[in-house]
């Protein structure tokens, strides 16, 4: 049993480095449905392993400065606001239309991805607005499929704060990462390359999974010696994700991705349907 | 550190912080496979402690206290504890030092937005909130 939790926590990371997101939506059905672990364990075990993605990840990802620090730190302002708004108004919003809601927004976002057509990287539009000039958000990063540093330009700042305000809200109304929320907002709105979206998602989802793990631990609901292989799994996972990703051409990450969100979105429409496979 | 072009210091400073997490992500590895290892082969059930009922019954070491006292006796399930314990602390951790690092490089802006961001995480913890 643990030989198998650890190898699909390898490819949990491995997924979850490459896409910016966490681990929970392969890490609690596995443990669930599979191994019949009791739900808390597994959302605790999930919760180390979205932080253990994100550091892992993060070692290349900063090195290679594909993460891109300032758009993560503004960023993470209008989530942490919008994950403790979420919180304080869970108990008065049944979560059944929140589902509904959830499966919605990630069918409406992969069909905002797909039709977003990107020849290149390289073409993308290198002038910033003027809210990102003045934060000083434009950025390059080396991409080792194209074999050039690419340069981008960032665009529509506050309509992507308005929506990571959004994500927030919902992660923090559902208790889930939200990671498949935030690539689509800096990928379509804010326009950056797949690799920087998914790289700053990745930060992002490991700082606000890292501030919530304390409480977990503190209550009990991470059991070393299920959340130990988890996490070991996925680190190994994460270490060749990012290397598998730099050397991936961006098309085919934003169509992984797409791919990944209609999962998702079909995870949480039968969520709302009463089927429970969380 | 100033001089001409203040994004590539940035980036050099970016760097070192990344090392860091490199290592503690690799002490916090170390600390998981060795325990694991302990566990599985030097213990009295051997692989058999991985088990789901045996999974959930080891009460995780909560208090610093007790996390040191199994330290000292070389307990496994303590090192477990310890790597994951490492590991949630150092998104923590890096956003304070990216902290420090705005302050260093007198960028107003990005430190309060750091600062901001890095106390709303501490009263997450503290109050106990998952965020």
């Amino acid at each position: 049993m643990i030989f198998a939790i650890f190898l699909i926590s390898i490819v949990a990371g491995a997924f979850g480095s490459i896409l910016g997101l966490g681990g929970g939506v392969v890490i609690v059905p596995a443990l669930t449905l599979l191994f019949h672990v009791p739900i808390r364990y597994a959302v605790g075990a999930s919760i180390v392993s979205v932080i253990a993605t994100s550091s892992g990840a993060a070692a290349t990802y900063v090195r290679d400065h594909v993460t891109n620090i300032r758009i993560a730190m503004l960023l993470e302002v209008a989530t942490t606001l919008g994950a403790l708004g979420g919180a304080m108004l869970s108990a008065l919003i049944p979560s059944r239309y929140l589902f509904i809601l959830f499966a919605v927004v990630l069918l409406y976002s992969a069909v905002i991805m797909l039709r977003t057509k990107r020849t290149s990287e390289a073409l993308l539009p290198e002038e910033s607005d003027s809210w990102a000039k003045h934060l000083k958000l434009a950025s390059s990063y080396p991409d080792a499929a194209l074999r050039q540093e690419v340069h981008y330009g960032v665009k529509n700042v506050p309509e992507g704060m308005g929506l990571m305000l959004g994500a927030g809200v919902i992660s923090g109304l559902l208790g889930i990462g939200s990671g498949a929320l935030k690539v689509p907002a800096m990928d379509t709105a804010m326009h950056l390359p797949i690799k920087v979206s998914s790289a700053t998602s990745n930060f992002m989802i490991g700082v606000t999974a890292a501030a919530s793990a304390g409480a977990y631990y503190v209550r009990g609901d991470i059991q070393p010696r299920l959340a130990a292989p988890v996490a070991l799994g996925v680190l190994i996972g994460a270490w060749v994700g990012t290397r598998l990703m730099m050397r991936m051409h961006s098309n085919k990450i934003r169509k992984l991705f797409i791919g990944v969100l209609v999962i998702i979105a079909i995870q949480m429409a039968l969520k709302a349907a009463g089927v429970e496979i969380r | 550190m100033r001089n001409t072009n203040p994004e590539r210091d940035l980036i050099r400073a970016e760097t070192l912080i990344s090392y860091m997490l490199r290592y503690g992500v690799i002490l916090s590895a170390s600390l998981l496979l060795l325990g694991l290892l302990f566990i599985a082969l030097f213990s009295s059930q051997g692989a058999r402690n991985f088990q789901l009922s045996a999974i959930l019954h080891p009460a995780p070491p909560y208090t610093p206290s007790e996390l040191y006292a199994g330290l000292r006796r070389g307990d496994p399930d303590t090192w477990l504890a310890a790597g994951l314990l490492l590991l949630i602390g150092l998104p923590i951790l890096r956003v304070g030092l990216t902290m420090v690092l705005f302050l260093l490089e007198q960028d107003k802006t990005y430190f309060l937005i750091t600062l901001f961001v890095f106390v709303i995480l501490l009263s997450g913890i503290f109050l106990g909130k998952a965020l």
